[in-house]
């Protein structure tokens, strides 16, 4: 038998959903997620049977995604900022609050350390300079057609073959390289994204705190 | 705190320019200059200007070039930051406190920028919000967030981020150092161009949701309003320099611009060939402008070319030093609020400051009507009557902004993605999430309009997750709620008591409960089982009286030939419906010479008496009384100027409702000095006073009503005095001043309240 809804379970759901809400505020986890769709069908685009897509298309949508995930952690690094002004600034309040109250609980030892964040603009400049070195003009057309041509023939399909084994080379070091700075791009987001979370955690709980500190002075 | 300095570029906008002006006023950060910078104009403008001397910088630009004009704005500055915002936009309350947020928190922003929204009832939309370009001149739909269509697609280029020329701001000392804006963008492009240079010197350009504009747009030289005329040829010009200089300086690929200018000219001279075909240009316009479009594309190329070629890269201007003039003073926190698309404003003095309010209706005039939503578009009216500034939230299929009497209407779409569990129960699923999606909607409003206090009726319980959250107080109207209904009509579904315990909750959840009428406030201790000591005010509903030559006082000296009986309201057991049809064959016994017209839709599947009987209410009445058909005429559902012809046009007006909170349809008929029949039922006798504007029955007694029509109609003296002191009544006690001046009293109790706690 099921359990009828009260109007308690209805509150409690508004309560969560509230609660959700202010995990959720914008649209960036979603943008990620479609990035990540749009990272897979090229992979299965490139290494599916049938007609392969031309290298332009490959090249152009690595770039796309390149772009994107740049966006995507110059808007993470500005949102990570903002959190940190918000906790320095909190941090602050609570230090000028609890400065006669003998300096307990300060919390200092296990804070994650605010002003360091070189290591993440590094790694954007080291993104940069990658893509700088990355020429996106190739025009190359991979599809060989073979010669069917009487003892030529064969001598062409070699030289042929040897020659697009010479471009592949060259395009799969250019992969290699989008690939290093997506790995890069991803490590960034998700590191953004986790410092974020504990920012905002830390965050919680200092509020937390204000507001006890706050009941504690209107007693 | 940073210092701002708000530039506007105007050419004839007078009128939209006071208006800017007007509304600028309004801004909740207060450390701001005004800097106009009036091109060579033809009208009033500099006329307008003289009632802000001392207050403003006035600078003139000799030329119609908006760049130009931006520069010259720019060198006079005086304020850290330069804000630019169109002469035909007015900002939300919060713009500058918004922008001066992401410059103080974001260090490394160097520009950014909000939403822009149209808010004119002909053509609202979203018209900018987190825009993304090209040097090769593609763009995603700027209506959209470029969040929104990740990834990009096309061939990998230089995105950046863009804001509009309606809504941005730069820090003062990097627009110098770029060299602000090229001077050969004469109209647009301006605000793409810059984005696209500064980022491609290292700044962070960086739009944002928040910091919002209206923009009302206004005709000018260039364009027709609300047309396609207009001087697409600038455009031209500026695009192909834009992409050309781009293609010289970043080699961006030739194929892309190529495929863009054909595009850019293609589709003008299209555009034109359809006008001409249209018949709204000439022939000659249309040779015209083809040719204008050639000349603007080679000049476009060739200024690009003399660029490269003598590597003009703009240099760094020179700002003037100017002294910083703060444009508010004292009297600007107490100016009313500004329609902003008449420019007008309520013609009051106010001694506090006028208030920001959010009446939530989930319908709302002129797409849905039903009481609670003219209740609350009469309340807006009289608010912004009293000098307040308005916004109502309702629901509406995508997210828009419109201004229309008196208020800004933001239409809320939602989707069922919470609340899970409560599938099953599909009504309450619904209206939760609806709630939802207002909640989040009011944060955003909270953010850029700063508003204050929420008012939502207890109907549909638009307000519940905003009361649950604490957020904002919020005021509860109830009016004839879901848990009365379902009494009267006898729906005894679990659904339907859940919504009215959820009912409950919201008031209880209220910071303060408004209810309409003394009946109402015994109806919630009686109904909600409320404590005596909740907190509950009184006010009385009103409505906008009609001119004194709209109204129709029954003609006693020549009554007409066929009297007529109106009953306005859904056909339902609440509304009486079934008592009227029991009594309009005692009244034909008595008296021949009427008619009766029924107003409303029928709502006999949800009142249950479709279940019971089978039938709805005009095939009922069709069935059980074939005698009366003649002389009854249903008319369905019917709003606005019809309705108010309706009641113009009758003799008496009869409403013989079980239970009515309040009864706004007895003031609408009092309003065209009509007599009024109700029942000693709810608010009805708070409205219709007995013996004096009409006569009141009990309820559920058809023999009473009969024999009250019947002596009305019978004495055209009667029909004519009641008639008259039913509109003086509503004069006296009942229009939405009095309305407004009830809430107002209530809303500035509750902030005084929060203030002091």
């Amino acid at each position: 038998m099921t359990q009828r809804i009260t109007v308690e379970d209805v509150l409690k759901l508004i309560e969560f959903e509230l609660a959700q809400q202010s995990l959720s505020q914008d649209n960036i986890a979603e943008a990620i997620q479609r990035l990540h769709k749009f990272q897979t069908y090229w992979y299965s685009e490139i290494l599916n049977k049938g007609r392969a897509p031309k290298i332009e298309n490959v090249v152009h949508a690595l770039f796309n995604a390149n772009q994107t995930m740049l966006m995507l952690i110059q808007t993470m690094n500005i949102k990570f900022e903002a959190t940190q002004l918000e906790l320095a600034r909190l941090k602050q309040f609570i230090a000028s609050r609890i400065v006669g109250d003998q300096g307990e609980n300060r919390g200092e030892g296990n804070e994650l350390n605010l002003s360091d964040i070189s290591y993440i603009k590094d790694s954007l400049n080291s993104i940069n300079q990658s893509l700088l070195n990355v020429n996106p003009s190739y025009n190359l057309d991979i599809q060989m057609r073979y010669s069917s041509f009487p003892i030529i023939g064969a001598l062409l399909n070699r030289l042929r073959i040897a020659f697009h084994r010479l471009v592949y080379f060259y395009i799969s070091k250019h992969i290699n390289n989008q690939n290093s700075i997506n790995e890069i791009y991803k490590r960034q987001i998700q590191e953004l994204v986790y410092l974020n979370l504990e920012y905002m955690n830390r965050l919680q709980a200092l509020a937390k705190k204000v507001e006890e500190l706050t009941k504690k002075e209107n007693k | 705190m940073l210092k701002f300095s708000v530039v506007i570029s105007t050419i004839d906008r007078a009128n939209s320019l006071k208006t800017l002006l007007k509304a600028l006023e309004h801004q909740s950060y207060q450390l701001f200059e005004v800097i106009v910078v009036v091109g060579p104009t033809n009208d009033n403008t500099l006329d307008t200007l003289k009632e802000y001397e001392g207050r403003i910088c006035l600078i003139r630009c000799p030329v119609a070039n908006l760049s130009m004009s931006r520069n010259l704005g720019l060198c006079a500055a005086a304020g850290d930051i330069v804000a630019y915002i169109d002469d035909d936009a007015i900002p939300c309350r919060n713009w500058l406190m918004q922008l001066n947020y992401i410059f103080t928190t974001h260090p490394h922003i160097a520009a950014t920028g909000g939403s822009v929204y149209l808010i004119h009832p002909l053509q609202p939309m979203v018209q900018h919000n987190l825009g993304l370009f090209t040097f090769s001149g593609k763009q995603y739909d700027v209506r959209r967030s470029w969040l929104e269509h990740l990834p990009i697609e096309g061939e990998g280029e230089f995105w950046t981020m863009r804001m509009m020329g309606t809504n941005m701001a730069y820090r003062r000392d990097v627009l110098l150092s770029v060299g602000g804006f090229d001077e050969l963008y004469e109209w647009v492009y301006d605000d793409i161009e810059i984005a696209l240079r500064l980022s491609a010197a290292g700044f962070l350009v960086r739009p944002v949701r928040e910091a919002r504009v209206y923009h009302v747009p206004a005709s000018n030289r260039n364009r027709k309003i609300y047309t396609f005329i207009v001087k697409w040829w600038i455009n031209t010009k500026a695009a192909t320099y834009l992409t050309t200089v781009y293609f010289l300086f970043f080699k961006s690929s030739f194929r892309n611009i190529k495929k863009y200018i054909q595009f850019i000219v293609g589709s003008h001279i299209k555009l034109y060939i359809n006008l001409y075909k249209q018949k709204q240009i000439s022939l000659s316009y249309l040779f015209g402008s083809m040719f204008y479009e050639l000349q603007a594309l080679t000049v476009g190329i060739y200024k690009a070319l003399q660029k490269k070629l003598f590597r003009s890269i703009p240099t760094p201007i020179k700002g003037e030093t100017r002294s910083f003039k703060q444009f508010m003073n004292q009297s600007s926190y107490t100016q009313p609020s500004i329609d902003p698309i008449k420019g007008s404003r309520a013609d009051v003095c106010l001694v506090e400051q006028p208030l920001r309010i959010v009446l939530l209706s989930y319908n709302y005039p002129p797409k849905r009507y039903d009481g609670v939503s003219i209740s609350t578009n009469i309340l807006a009216k009289g608010l912004f009557a009293l000098g307040h500034t308005v916004h109502v939230v309702t629901h509406g299929e995508q997210q828009l902004i419109q201004y229309y009497d008196g208020a800004y209407v933001h239409f809320v779409p939602y989707e069922l993605k919470r609340y899970a569990p409560l599938r099953h129960l599909p009504i309450i699923h619904h209206r939760l999430n609806y709630s939802h999606a207002v909640h989040e909607y009011l944060t955003r409003l909270v953010l850029n309009d700063g508003i204050q206090i929420v008012d939502t009726p207890l109907w549909l319980f638009d307000g519940f997750v905003t009361a649950l959250s604490r957020a904002l107080p919020v005021v509860v109207r109830p009016v004839t709620a879901n848990k009365q209904i379902s009494e009267i009509i006898g729906d005894r579904s679990y659904e339907q008591y859940l919504l009215g315990e959820l009912e409950r909750q919201l008031l209880l959840n209220a910071t303060i409960i408004a209810a309409n009428s003394n009946a109402t406030k015994k109806a919630l201790y009686d109904v909600y089982n409320l404590d005596k000591d909740s907190d509950i005010e009184n006010y009385y509903f009103g409505i906008e009286p009609a001119a004194q030559e709209q109204t129709r006082p029954f003609p006693y000296h020549a009554p007409p030939e066929t009297l007529t009986v109106l009953y306005v309201g859904r056909l339902e057991k609440r509304k009486g419906i079934q008592d009227l049809f029991a009594a309009i064959p005692l009244v034909l016994r008595q008296v021949r010479n009427v008619q009766f017209v029924i107003v409303g839709p029928d709502n006999s599947i949800n009142d249950g008496f479709m279940n019971q009987t089978g039938m709805d209410y005009p095939t009922y009445f069709a069935r059980h009384y074939p005698e009366c058909r003649p002389y009854v005429r249903f008319l369905g559902e019917i709003v606005g100027d019809k309705l108010n012809a309706l009641y113009q046009n009758c003799d008496l007006f009869v409403a013989p409702s079980l239970y009515e909170s309040f009864g706004l349809i007895y003031i609408e008929a009092m309003n065209f000095a009509k007599p009024v029949i109700g029942c000693r039922a709810g608010g009805v006798p708070e409205i219709v006073n007995d013996g004096v504007t009409g006569r009141l029955v009990d309820p559920n007694s058809p023999k009473q009503l009969a024999e009250a029509i019947v002596s009305l109609l019978r004495s055209p003296r009667l029909l004519y005095e009641y008639g008259m002191a039913g509109r003086q009544r509503l004069l006296d006690y009942f229009t939405h001043i009095h309305m407004a001046q009830g809430l107002e009293r209530i809303y500035r109790r509750v902030l005084g309240q929060m203030k002091t706690n």
